[in-house]
């Protein structure tokens, strides 16, 4: 089993463990990497007390297109999305907690596979970030890539929470 | 093709007194049914002014607003202040307070740039694109814009610049640049596309160039 991560497009190369190789990055220590991962991709969406990272199981790579529909139709604009699939071991081996929290996105389904990370530390999270940068796999998908996969899966009639769906998609899916 | 055609310290007399509206609102027919972004067509307007003011960021869209008018009066562009304020812009870009980097009033400012400064603005930009001292996140949302501008004027110069991006040697600048291309999708790029992926280490970008040739063979070929 694994579980995926959802960050910035243009920012998926910087979760690819290749983009580290460089004379620029002569810098880093073996296994670690630059703050940006933490500050930028890993936003806290809880509080101070109880800080959050979303993720999303994923039980089957023929899963993703599905979960990354149901993510992006209920954002208000398309940029197109990267994302990082991590071994399910890893947040526990650092001690992080793994939430059964329902997801928000249109797809019930997919929500069922939501979850959060939690009583995250400095030091977990950044033990975190660096095991999935050296064993993860990075993907992106693009602003047309995106609104093919969202296509597709209204077609199938997973994207059922309508009222979730923003604006931008519902022009796109004449809704 | 050499970029640095400007420096800060000179004044260029523009070969043309910049049109007000210059891209065009005319959707190509190459395959833009099937993109739905949306199309820039802005001029540099009283709207647009009016909008960037919205955002508080009044100073900016003023001054662009003054060397429009200078360009257009005086025949000569007020060229250090618009160095400046490219510069400044292009700082700007790769702001985390906005989740989308087109809510960015940079953003906005730079396509009125462009659209007025036209080629002249294009090469300013690639200068800082491809500095060594270069903001990364930055520079990808600018090339990610150069292929999102729908203007016939500029394609052949915006489309060097993007392949010139994916020749860099950042995996952030070719990643973005994957993205570009696959907004213009345009045909002739199949054969970059295709040597792009032979010289390819990164999995992530060669994933990109797979679903970019496949797309272009689709929609563009």
């Amino acid at each position: 089993m694994e579980f995926v991560r959802t960050v910035e497009y243009i920012r998926a190369p910087r979760w690819e463990k290749t983009t580290y190789n460089r004379d620029k990055y002569r810098w880093l220590p073996k296994g670690d990497y630059p703050l940006d991962l933490i500050v930028k991709d890993c936003r806290n969406i809880g509080d101070e007390n109880d800080p959050v990272i979303s993720i999303f199981k994923l039980e089957d790579r023929a899963y993703l297109d599905r979960i990354l529909a149901g993510w992006a139709v209920i954002r208000s604009k398309n940029q197109g999305v990267g994302f990082i699939i991590f071994d399910e071991n890893i947040p526990g081996s650092h001690n992080i907690r793994i939430s059964d929290d329902l997801g928000t996105t249109a797809d019930p389904e997919i929500n069922e596979l939501h979850r959060n990370l939690k009583e995250l530390t400095t030091s977990r999270t950044a033990n975190l970030v660096n095991d999935v940068v050296l064993t993860g796999t990075v993907d992106s998908r693009s602003e047309e890539d995106l609104v093919e996969i969202v296509i597709d899966a209204h077609a199938h009639g997973y994207l059922s929470l309508r009222n979730r769906i923003q604006p931008y998609w519902k022009t796109i899916l004449g809704l | 093709m050499n970029y640095s055609i400007w420096s800060s310290s000179e004044s260029v007399v523009p070969k043309q007194i910049p049109a007000l509206n210059p891209i065009s609102t005319d959707i190509d027919a190459d395959s833009a049914e099937n993109r739905n972004e949306p199309y820039y067509a802005l001029s540099p307007s009283d709207q647009a002014i009016t909008t960037l003011a919205a955002n508080s960021w009044m100073g900016r869209a003023e001054r662009i607003n003054e060397i429009l008018l200078q360009s257009l009066t005086s025949s000569r562009i007020p060229i250090d202040d618009y160095v400046d304020l490219i510069i400044e812009l292009f700082a700007e870009l790769s702001n985390e307070d906005y989740e989308y980097y087109t809510d960015n009033p940079a953003y906005y400012q730079i396509v009125i740039a462009i659209s007025a400064f036209q080629d002249q603005a294009l090469n300013l930009l690639s200068n800082e694109v491809f500095k060594d001292s270069r903001d990364e996140d930055g520079a990808a949302i600018l090339i990610d814009l150069l292929g999102k501008l729908r203007d016939n004027n500029t394609l052949a110069l915006r489309k060097d610049l993007i392949l010139r991006a994916l020749r860099d040697d950042s995996n952030v600048i070719r990643h973005a640049s994957i993205s570009a291309l696959g907004h213009l999708c345009e045909k002739d790029l199949a054969e970059d596309v295709d040597l792009a992926f032979d010289r390819e280490d990164s999995p992530l970008l060669r994933s990109g160039l797979e679903r970019l040739r496949a797309r272009l063979i689709k929609f563009g070929a």
